[in-house]
């Protein structure tokens, strides 16, 4: 299964628009970014399945760069191929160069001014929320066993105290996984 | 300006775990290149949190342009997202063509819940930082907000436009001057 022979280019205008959207309105950074990635691509546009969603995320986070960027651009890339790719990558990224651009003439007096941080303080709160969301409703789909459970368990505990790259983390997860399954343990 | 975005480009190639994992090398190349001072890195940081979208990019845009205007924040930024965009449309060629196999399967199986810790381990620390006041004890405005967004998004729904928007109002609300 690849991308889609002939581009459709209603569908690449679309995917361009959504993620333009996701970069404008997302704080929080790359993986408040997927997660909202997620929700409105798996959730409400239903355009790729929600298995394949945490799948993507689990390798962008593996790979050297923005996780923002490599979870748009393979998510991109599942629904519309190379095309889809490349809007996704241009969409997460437009938002935060103008922003940016603008944030960056006047930026002592931004990170100063009371409003902007009382604004902050909310979206604080609302990323770690919506993260937290994200955790109930992909734990539900991913904690199906007891290996599963323990997986996420020592994962957490090691990457809270021990400061361990989560790099580290996912390749232990990937062959451990592979170890019990071909093992025929989980 | 070329060196702006070699120094961008090395760093969308050689850090993983993103934004966060990226902001030592940012310092590193910047200051080292004599392009910021170490208080102008500590005011990217701050600055590429406070702002939407990705925290590498806000940080690429927010050095380039403060070293060499818009043209140096478009460099810099192209330098950031290439590689990464360019690794990832190959690693999903891959990725995709594989993805029904054992072997793929097998490592999945064991990176999904490896994943929902990572994002549980970014909850705590968004949660830490907003929940708790620094001599311990809720932030109540913050802890009705928590509760409010998760409420919503859990069995709402609600998009996360919707959230965001409602959080910096709440957050008004309770904190503006």
């Amino acid at each position: 299964m690849d991308g889609p022979k002939k581009p459709d280019w209603r569908l690449i205008g679309e995917l361009f628009l959504s993620t333009l959207k996701i970069g404008l309105i997302t704080f929080g950074g790359g993986l408040a970014m997927v997660a909202v990635i997620e929700r409105e691509f798996s959730g409400k546009k239903k355009w790729i399945d929600p298995d394949e969603m945490i799948d993507i995320i689990a390798v962008s986070q593996s790979l050297p760069g923005v996780i923002a960027i490599n979870g748009s651009v393979m998510t991109g890339y599942r629904i519309a191929g190379v095309a889809g790719a490349a809007v996704a990558a241009l969409g997460v990224t437009i938002p935060s160069l103008v922003v940016l651009m603008f944030v960056t003439l006047f930026y002592r007096q931004f990170r100063d001014n009371p409003w902007v941080n009382a604004a902050f303080k909310g979206l604080s709160a609302g990323v770690a929320a919506l993260l937290a969301s994200v955790v109930v409703r992909m734990g539900k789909r991913v904690l199906k066993d007891v290996w599963t459970v323990l997986f996420f368990g020592a994962a957490l505990v090691i990457s809270l105290y021990s400061g361990l790259h989560a790099i580290w983390l996912i390749l232990a997860g990937g062959v451990l996984g592979y170890a019990f399954k071909r093992g025929g343990v989980a | 300006m070329l060196r702006l975005f070699f120094i961008f480009f090395r760093i969308g190639l050689f850090s993983i775990g993103g934004g966060y994992a990226m902001i030592p090398l940012i310092q590193q190349d910047l200051v080292g290149a004599g392009y910021m001072t170490l208080t102008e890195v500590t005011d990217l940081v701050a600055i590429s949190q406070m702002t939407p979208g990705p925290i590498a990019v806000n940080a690429a845009t927010f050095a380039g342009m403060h070293t060499m205007g818009v043209a140096g924040a478009v460099v810099a930024t192209l330098g950031v997202v290439l590689p990464c965009a360019l690794i990832s449309v190959v690693v999903a060629r891959f990725f995709f063509s594989r993805m029904d196999s054992a072997l793929v399967q097998g490592a999945l199986y064991g990176m999904r819940p490896v994943v929902v810790s990572l994002i549980a381990g970014a909850m705590l620390t968004f949660a830490v930082s907003s929940l708790l006041m620094p001599g311990g004890g809720l932030e109540a405005g913050a802890a009705v907000i928590f509760a409010g967004v998760f409420t919503l998004a859990l069995v709402k729904e609600t998009s996360p436009a919707v959230l965001f928007l409602l959080s910096a109002l709440a957050g008004l609300a309770f904190y503006a001057p």
